[in-house]
């Protein structure tokens, strides 16, 4: 660990009764000289290409991560599990993206906002399933392109919807 | 790899998605930074804190047993912490505004939206190196100044005195 000695203790107290520890006064990341050296190299283009080939390299691993996720996505739906489709959604959309199914990714973010939003009160049966067959669909390659961005959309407004009528009724979401 | 090497920095990335946390490392390992340890949980990743002393911490929300938040609440308040004020960067998919009010709360210092993408992990990376925050010790929270910048628009309440009141 690289600690750098705070410069000169600088805390002052709030009217609040709070303390405000000024940022030289507990240990910095790094000198500013390393600072310096750290900055421009994050910030040069051969690092910044660097990492985007890392992550294009990792495509293909997160492709497959992501179609055992959408497996068990559809057997948690088939037990009714609502937790473990969430926890699946929840992986789906975290990584899609850098598989390169960003639409698969948004319609599992949809279903993740949707449950979150009911708060553990029961779910439209209708607007899961219709989340989870387009998400297979796309991470088959089934659905891709236009099709698949509009099937997102409609999803999107469902969800809008349905928490909408949700709220009508006085039910919680 | 080529490429410049920043042989002192420590970093600990913890997440539980195998996955993610490979991406992750590979990604801090392309900045410079070897020296990458990983955890599965809040629980692994304290007993990685304490060992290594990393000089920041990549983190994910939802893990069990111990999650993001209960890990950074436990980092601000451990008397056991070597560094109590290392700065923690949450990468998380939750954008839900509860959970990211929860881990700034907790004490986080950056927060970044899955998917992860080069400019939003260099930007927080940057950003607790050339801007660290200052701290707040209060009677129910220790962390990273939770008002993050000063807003010209702000109306108030001024409970600072050091906040600008333009009386008129």
């Amino acid at each position: 660990m690289n600690v750098v000695s705070p410069s000169k203790p600088d805390a002052k107290r709030l009217p609040s009764g709070a303390e405000m520890i000024a940022a030289n006064a507990y240990p910095a990341v790094m000198s500013k000289n390393e600072a310096a050296h750290f900055i421009a190299n994050l910030k040069s283009e051969e690092t910044g290409k660097r990492a985007e080939e890392t992550i294009a390299a990792s495509s293909n691993v997160m492709r497959n991560a992501v179609e055992g996720y959408v497996r068990a996505l559809g057997e948690a739906s088939r037990k009714h599990d609502v937790n473990a489709m969430f926890a699946q959604a929840h992986e789906i959309r975290g990584i899609a993206e850098t598989a390169g199914l960003g639409v698969a990714g948004r319609m599992a973010n949809g279903l993740c906002l949707y449950f979150d939003a009911l708060d553990g009160k029961e779910a439209d049966k209708t607007t899961v399933r219709l989340h989870i067959e387009a998400i297979q669909r796309v991470v088959s390659g089934e659905d891709e392109g236009a099709i698949a961005n509009v099937v997102a959309e409609e999803l999107t407004s469902l969800v809008i919807r349905k928490l909408g009528e949700s709220k009508a009724l006085g039910l919680p979401g | 790899m080529s490429g410049k090497q920043f042989d002192y920095l420590k970093a600990l990335v913890v997440e539980d998605n195998p996955h993610m946390r490979e991406l992750l490392r590979t990604l801090l390992n392309a900045l410079g930074i070897k020296q990458v340890f990983e955890a599965a949980d809040g629980t692994e990743a304290f007993a990685q804190l304490c060992e290594h002393k990393p000089d920041f911490v990549l983190t994910d929300l939802s893990m069990a047993p111990m999650d993001g938040i209960e890990f950074a609440k436990l980092v601000r308040s451990s008397e056991d912490v070597p560094n109590p004020y290392v700065p923690i960067i949450m990468v998380t998919g939750h954008t839900e505004r509860h959970r990211i009010e929860a881990a700034r709360d907790a004490g986080v210092t950056e927060i970044i939206a899955k998917p992860i993408t080069v400019q939003g992990l260099f930007s927080r990376v940057a950003e607790i190196v050339e801007r660290p925050r200052p701290f707040v010790r209060a009677e129910e929270f220790f962390g990273p100044d939770r008002r993050r910048r000063a807003k010209r628009e702000f109306g108030g309440p001024f409970r600072r005195h050091d906040d600008e009141v333009e009386i008129r």
